[in-house]
Parts: structure tokens; sequence; C-alpha cells
């Protein structure tokens, strides 16, 4: 390479005088390998950030109860040594009953899912039937945040041993998994159009195929767990922008409509505002339809609240994902078009969301026990009251002092 | 709750201050507007909202990696067809077959639709027809500014155009709406708005005698003539056209092969058809050369995301949204036509998230129909692709058809279409219920 | 099917890496666009291929 072609110039004005004096800064190759030496660092710094997001394994201690522990490469082979499979914790009381589905995690970005399922497993007691926790649904979500959101990577929960961290997923699954997406995405077997992104979407892929893409065969092992397994009721926890109209709600399948009406209004007399929807037959690819339709299973969606992934919120910050509280928000509430109350000095705390998940699960599985008794599951976990009392914190245990078998790392 | 409003307002001011200053002193859109992002974000990293600032700024340059890697494929695939010499033997055929300057222009019009109608991507439409409408409408005597004009709008139009519009699809996804029924609400105003283009556009434009327009074009090899030239000149539009439709009709036969690969086989393919072969020295000259074509387009998708996710981190993304959906119905009404295309202008597709959404939901609680209102929004966002910062087609097209004149006065021409479009948009978005019956 | 798909993901791999090599070398070569403004976009425009190649992001 010649001097001379490398040798280029970029002219910077000065105010005044008159004539302009021209400042004449030279492009050469010194000049254009700092350029590349300081790219490559920040591409250091940022690929170690994003190194350690793609790696890092969460930490949950089981309660005793824990009998098995299956992946979901057990059902879809291929998926085995992928960033698809993903561990399902099985409590088996031993007492013939029926079985539930926990599931968190199904969009990644909504952690107060991951955390109830974890909540969950450390405080859980099955006297009846079995409860099978799948923590993190869609486990190549978590492995990055959102493409133009930039959501910090994880967030701490206090406890009285010290911090537990947990990821700040996606909503999809990540590039490094399945690439490229199509100009569109049609779902399998409807054929209806979605978004194109939605190709890498869990839910929006279910009942999924087994010679699908990524996303689709993850789908296509989690509705075969709940076939295989006979799962009596599926319960898919998720979270929703506050002006989003389905948030705070159970959105159900038909046959699951009545525990889900019962559900919801004994929470809501009891407890918290609860909603309830029946999922719409023209929407494709979500859990509370396919799974229903392509199982026996009860299928229920749950949402609770989740002020971080509103679209006019200010900063993204840990404090947000842990708080909910957001000043460009409680302007929306006071002009009314949020879906849930909201006031800026309450937001909506994570032990909030958390509690929600745990309390709505036990009363779905309170009435399918009640309207099913032959498909009775008893089971015991913190819920909203105890959640909001204490704190998450307070039900997560210490892995340094627990039995290093309920020791795992998700 | 960590911040206050006039610490946003002033990195908003931060923001713009620092793209007009480095716009000035450095002549380059991308670099301007990843130093705006850098100066969000570190007021971000200074106000305390964030640790890991660098994570920011290069996690915005993924945003939208894939979209520049179609443009630098489709640029490869258009360079290598020209390279054949089809554009040109497609060229002298339209201009010999019609003899009519608006029938000329009507099926230009109508070809320039196809690629975006079935991709979502009006920088499609650009790079596939792009230059060849512009040669053809430009022997139609339409001066070099309308043309390229003529181009703009049709790739504006053609990303609105159903089956896919990527903004209704973005929206509907955000709403849980079914992507259903839209057809005809995008397809009439866009039929409007094309009639009015090519009026508007063509208006006193004197076409010249065919012979005199053949005889400026370059002659044509004749192993692109008679039925060998026919299939080296459809064999790759036709490969091209057969992997997008077999997508939409047989998803489930079809892997997924994403616009990028689908360039690069039609590539492959219009290198084995051209019957001037290069070797690999030509080869991998004209690779060079497409890269440093293309290089500023894709440059400016990339730094568009850096921006775009430096506004999400500091809040300067929620404040524009909070801003505009907390207005009375009638500023929304007043304003929308400002606000959607300046917000596209900002953050690309991610204005159908910020702006859209909420409005839906908004138009929602007062009982009006939301697929009329999502179809109208739809209709006003593609507007902003010619508008600062990104104007990603608006640039894009002014580099397909060399156009020397001021980027303002390229702006002038294309507004009484956009107009146009926005007005029938608005007028969607006022009284929906008149156009219930599209659905 | 899901063999193809494999290749087709690993193939946009490939293709990423082609254009960061080709960035690369228009970093310290070009005809167009000289100026140091465009060294420093042409740097960081590598970024996202670099680390997409890397399996990192």
């Amino acid at each position: 390479m010649s001097e001379e072609n490398t040798k280029t110039i970029i002219e910077t004005e000065t105010a005044a005088p008159s004539p302009k004096k021209k400042k004449r800064i030279e492009s050469n190759w010194i000049t254009k390998s700092i350029c590349l030496i300081v790219a490559l660092a920040l591409a250091a710094v940022a690929g170690k950030s994003f190194y350690d997001q793609r790696h890092f394994k969460e930490t949950v201690v089981s309660a005793p109860g824990l009998t098995e522990i299956k992946y979901l490469s057990d059902y879809v082979p291929a998926l085995k040594g992928t960033y698809g499979d993903t561990p399902i914790f099985v409590y088996d009381s031993g007492v013939e009953g029926g079985s539930v589905l926990y599931c968190g995690g199904t969009h990644p970005y909504e952690p107060a899912t991951s955390l109830s399922a974890y909540i969950m497993m450390e405080n859980i007691e099955v006297t009846k039937g079995k409860v099978y926790i799948m923590p993190q649904a869609n486990y190549s979500g978590t492995t990055l945040g959102i493409m133009g959101n930039a959501y910090p990577k994880d967030f701490d929960i206090e406890t009285e041993w010290g911090k537990a961290t947990y990821k700040i997923g996606d909503r999809t699954s990540n590039p490094l998994d399945q690439w490229p997406d199509n100009f569109t995405y049609i779902h399998y077997p409807s054929k209806q159009s979605q978004a194109y992104n939605d190709l890498r979407n869990l839910n929006r892929c279910f009942p999924g195929r087994l010679d699908g893409t990524f996303t689709e065969r993850v789908a296509y092992a989690i509705m075969e767990l709940i076939r295989n397994e006979n799962i009596d009721m599926a319960i898919d926890s998720h979270e929703a922008s506050i002006m989003y109209p389905v948030v705070g709600v159970y959105v159900a399948h038909n046959d699951a409509m009545d525990i889900a009406m019962m559900a919801a209004m004994d929470l809501t007399s009891t407890t918290f505002d609860m909603k309830i929807e029946q999922s719409p037959g023209s929407l494709k690819g979500f859990s509370h339809r396919e799974w229903g339709d392509y199982s026996d299973t009860l299928a229920v969606l749950m949402e609770t609240p989740e002020p971080f992934i509103d679209r006019i919120v200010g900063p993204m910050t840990r404090d947000l994902m842990l708080t909910g509280q957001d000043l460009f928000l409680s302007f929306a509430g006071k002009k009314g078009l949020t879906y849930v109350p909201y006031e800026l000095e309450t937001g909506w705390p994570m032990e909030v969301r958390v509690g929600r998940h745990l309390s709505s699960a036990e009363r779905l599985i309170y009435y399918m026990n009640m309207f099913f008794p032959e498909k009775e599951v008893q089971a015991t976990w913190p819920g909203y009251n105890e959640l909001v009392e204490k704190g998450c914190g307070a039900f997560l245990h210490n892995p340094e002092e627990a039995d290093p078998e309920l020791v795992f790392k998700v | 709750m960590t911040y206050t409003i006039p610490q946003i307002v002033v990195i908003i001011i931060a923001m713009v201050l620092t793209f007009i200053l480095s716009s000035r002193k450095f002549k380059s859109t991308e670099l301007s507007m990843a130093l705006a992002g850098v100066t969000a974000v570190f007021f971000t990293a200074y106000s305390g909202w964030t640790d890991e600032p660098i994570r920011i700024l290069v996690e915005g340059l993924f945003t939208n990696m894939d979209l520049a890697m179609t443009f630098i494929f489709a640029t490869l695939f258009i360079q290598i067809y020209s390279h054949s010499g089809a554009m040109t033997a497609v060229t002298r055929g339209i201009i010999s077959k019609f003899n009519s300057k608006w029938a000329v222009m009507a099926c230009m019009a109508v070809l320039m639709l196809i690629p975006g109608a079935i991709t979502g991507a009006g920088s499609v439409s650009v790079f596939v027809m792009g230059g060849m409408t512009y040669s053809i409408v430009r022997s139609m005597g339409v001066s070099e500014k309308k043309a390229t004009a003529f181009v703009f709008i049709f790739a504006i139009l053609s990303a609105a155009a159903p089956p896919i519009n990527l903004w209704t699809m973005l929206m509907t996804a955000q709403a849980n709406m079914p992507y259903v029924g839209f057809e005809l609400l995008l397809l009439l105003p866009i039929l409007i708005t094309g009639a009015f283009t090519i009026i508007y556009l063509g208006w006193g434009a004197k076409r010249r005698p065919k012979e005199e327009i053949l005889a400026e074009l370059p002659e044509v090899s004749e192993k692109m003539q008679g039925k060998g030239g026919m299939v080296r000149i459809l064999l790759p539009l036709v490969a091209l056209a057969l992997m997008i439709v077999l997508t939409l009709v047989a998803p489930f036969q079809m892997p997924v092969l994403g616009l990028p690969l689908m360039f690069v086989i039609c590539a492959v393919i219009a290198l084995i058809c051209d019957p001037n072969k290069m070797g690999f020295k030509g080869f991998y000259k004209l690779v060079d050369e497409v890269m440093e074509q293309v290089f500023p387009l894709a440059a400016t998708v990339l730094s568009v995301g850096v921006l775009q996710n430096a506004m999400a981190a500091s809040g300067v993304k929620g404040a524009i949204g909070t801003a505009f959906v907390l207005l009375p119905f009638v500023w929304i009404y007043a304003l929308i036509l400002i606000v959607a295309p300046f917000a596209q202008g900002c953050m690309s597709y991610g204005s159908a998230i910020v702006i859209g959404t909420p409005l839906i939901f908004m138009f929602n609680t007062a009982g009006m129909n939301t697929t009329v209102v999502c179809a109208a929004m739809s209709l006003m966002f593609p507007i902003g692709d010619c508008l600062p910062p990104s104007r990603i087609t608006g640039r894009l097209t002014c580099e397909t058809t060399n156009y020397q004149g001021s980027y303002m006065s390229f702006l002038k021409q294309v507004f009484l279409p956009c107009l146009v479009l926005g007005l029938l948009a608005l007028l969607m978005l006022i009284k929906p219920a008149w156009f219930r019956y599209l659905i | 099917m899901t063999l193809v798909e494999a290749v087709i993901h690993y193939a946009y791999f490939v293709m990423a890496g082609i254009i960061g090599l080709f960035f690369l070398k228009g970093l310290f070569k070009r005809e167009k666009h000289k100026g140091l403004a465009y060294d420093v976009v042409y740097a960081y425009c590598i970024i996202p291929f670099l680390l997409r190649i890397l399996f990192i992001k």
C-alpha cells in the first residue's frame, strides 16, 4: 500500500478569522491502526460482557422433595448439547394423583417468571401427584438482551446470605442458535403470517415441529413433555407491559376456562385483582391455544405487570426491573392509559410480581382439584402475602450451606 | 425512580447538538449518529443508570446487522446481474415494447411494488428494480429529480403494500392482534397514491422517439439476445421470485433462507448466466467495489442501531413516546403526520413499537376499529424513510440513481406524493368506521 | 431439513466473516471516503461481524 494512496485529509473549519484556516488531520496507516486497535478494545470489553451473559448459570437450591431431573432432549434428542436443552425438575409425591407443569422463562425478558419457578423449587412440598417445574423454557433466549432495548444483563436479589444474580434475557432465541430470520414468519401448521422475528419467539411456535427451526424444535419438545408425561394442567407464566390490555390476567384454553374463572374470582375477592380471558382461536402459536389443542392438558397462561418492558419508560436500569417505578409511566397511569393501576410510589416490585404468579398457580391447582378430583395435586409453596411481606430473598437458600446434591446451575 | 425530566431533556439537547456539530465537522451521517449515541450513553453512565456503557454501544451495532447484510448481498447480486448486460437488455425490451409514456410508467410502478410488497423491505425494491426503473422513467422524458422521486415513492409504497407490511406486523405482534384483514386497507391508499404519483411526476414529460432512446442505450451482446439471452436474463430473477414465493406458499417444505442468502444464491446464478466471464480476479475486483459502494449504507443502518440502543438506555426513547401519547386526541391527529415519519427517521422500525402500539391501545379504548387504525399508521411510518437522521431508503435511492442534486431538492420533489399518502392515512385514522368495509 | 437449516446457519457465519474481512480491507485501502472519519466508521463497523463469527454475540 503506497503512502500516497493512504494519505488523505479531513478538513476542519475554525470559526474566524477570515479567510478560514484549514487544519489538516492526516489519515495514514498509523491512524487506521489506532482506529482498529480502539475498535478491538471496545469489542473485547463488550465481548466479555456478552460472553458472560451467554455462559452465566443461575443457581437454585432445590427443596428435598426433588425426585428426578428431565431435559427437553429426553423428548427431542436433537436438542442435546444445544442451548435449546433445558432441565425440568420433577417433584413426585409418590401418591397417585394428577400432574402439573409450571413453566417459567418462555420469554426470558420476563424474569419474574423464572424467579417464581426457582422460589417454587426451593420451597415446594408435594403430598399428592406430581409437579414439573421448568424455570427456563427458552434457555437460548436467556443468553442475550433484546436488540435495540439496552437491557442490563442481570439483576440481584438481596438475601440474608448475600446476593443472588439472575439474567434479563430476550423475548426470542439467540441468533447464535437460530440464524437467519425470514422476511416473514409463517406459523406451523396454521400458515398464519406473523412478524418476522416471531420465528424465534417460543410462544408463537407451538405446537412446533420436529424437523423445524431451532425454536420450533424446542416448542415441539415441550409439547412432547406435556403429552408423554400426561400433564393434567400446564401453566405458562409471563409478564406484560402495563399499557398492554392483557395484563394481570389468566388467559385460558376453552377446556380450562371454568377453572381459571373460579381462580380469578377467588383471587380478586381475597388477595389481588386478577382478570380472565379465553384464548382466542384466531391467534396461533400461543401456549394457551396450542397446548390445549394438541394435547389433553388444561392450558393456562398468566401475565403479571412488568413496567420494565413498557415502551415509554425512562432509562433502562436494574432498579426499574426490581421496583417497576417509572416517572413517564406514572403520567400514562394518570391519563388512564395503563391496564392495571399505576402509582409512582408503589410501582410493581419484583416480590409482588413473583407473589402473584405463585398464588395464581396455587389457585389454579386448587380449582383443578375441585373440578377434577381424579387429577388432584397437593402441593404447597410461599404465596403472594408472604412474598410481599418478606421479599423474594427470604425464600432463596444459601447454596454454600445447602446439600450439594440439591444445588443446581440452570 | 432515579431520573428527572430535566435530566432527559439535557440528554436530548446534547444528542441533537452532537449530531449537528459532528455532521458539520466530519461530513459523515454514520459517524454523527454513532457520536450522538455515545453522548447519550456517556450521560447514562454519568447518571449512574448503567455500569456497562461500552456494552450498550457495541450491542447497538447488532440491532440492524441482518439489514446491513441484506443491503450488502442485494447490491452484490444487482452488480453481477448488471455486469451481464441483463439490465440493459430488459430496459431496451420495455422501451421498444410500450409506446405510451403512461403505460411504461404504470408498468414500472407495478414492477417496483412487487419486490418490496413480498419482502416487506422497500430497499429491496430499490436494489432489484431501482436502477432499471430510473433509466426507463428517465427515457420517458422525466427529469433526474422526478425519476429519483418516482423510485423512492414506489419503494416506500412497496414496503407498505400487502402481503408483508413490517410496521403492521410489528404492531399486531405487540398488540396480540391477528395479521389478517389488512390487504385492502393497505392496498387502496397505495393505489390512489401510486396513480397520483405517476400523473404528478409524468405530467409534462415528453417522450423522445423510441429509436433515439434505444440508440443512446448500450448495445446488448449477442449472447443476451434470443431464447438463450432470455434464459440468462430471467433465470436469476425467476430464482429470486421462486424462493420468495415458495417461502410464502410452501413454508414447511422450504428451509429458512433469509434475504441475504437468497441474494447470494441469485448472485451465483447471475454469475453463471453472465456471458462476459470475469475470472477470479475480476470477480474479486467487483466484490471489492460493491463493498466500498455499499459501505456507507451498511454503516448507516449499523449506526442507527447504536443510536436506537443509546436512546433506549438513556430514556430518550421513552421520553419521545411519552410526550406524544399523552397528548389529547385532537393534538395526536394534528401532529401524527410529523411525529410518525420523524420517529421512523430516528428509530426505524422501532417507531411502530414506541409510537404505534400505545396508540393502538388508546384508539381501542376509545372504541375505534384497531385494524383500520393500525393500517393507517403503517402507511405513515414509511414516509419517514427519507427523513434524517437515518433516511435509509431516501439515501439508497439517491445513491442508486446517482442523483447529483441536493438532498433537500429531492425531499421537496417527494413531498406532495408523501402528503397524499399521509392525508389518506390520516383520514383512516380519524374516521376508521368509514373504512371498515375494506377489512 | 434440520441438516439443511444447520448448513444455512453456518453459511451465515461465513457470510458475516467475508463482510468483516472486506471491511477490514476497506479500513486500510479504499478508493472513496478516504478521510479519518471513515477510518473510525470502518473500524467500529467491523465489531459486530467479528463478535458474531467468534460466536460471542
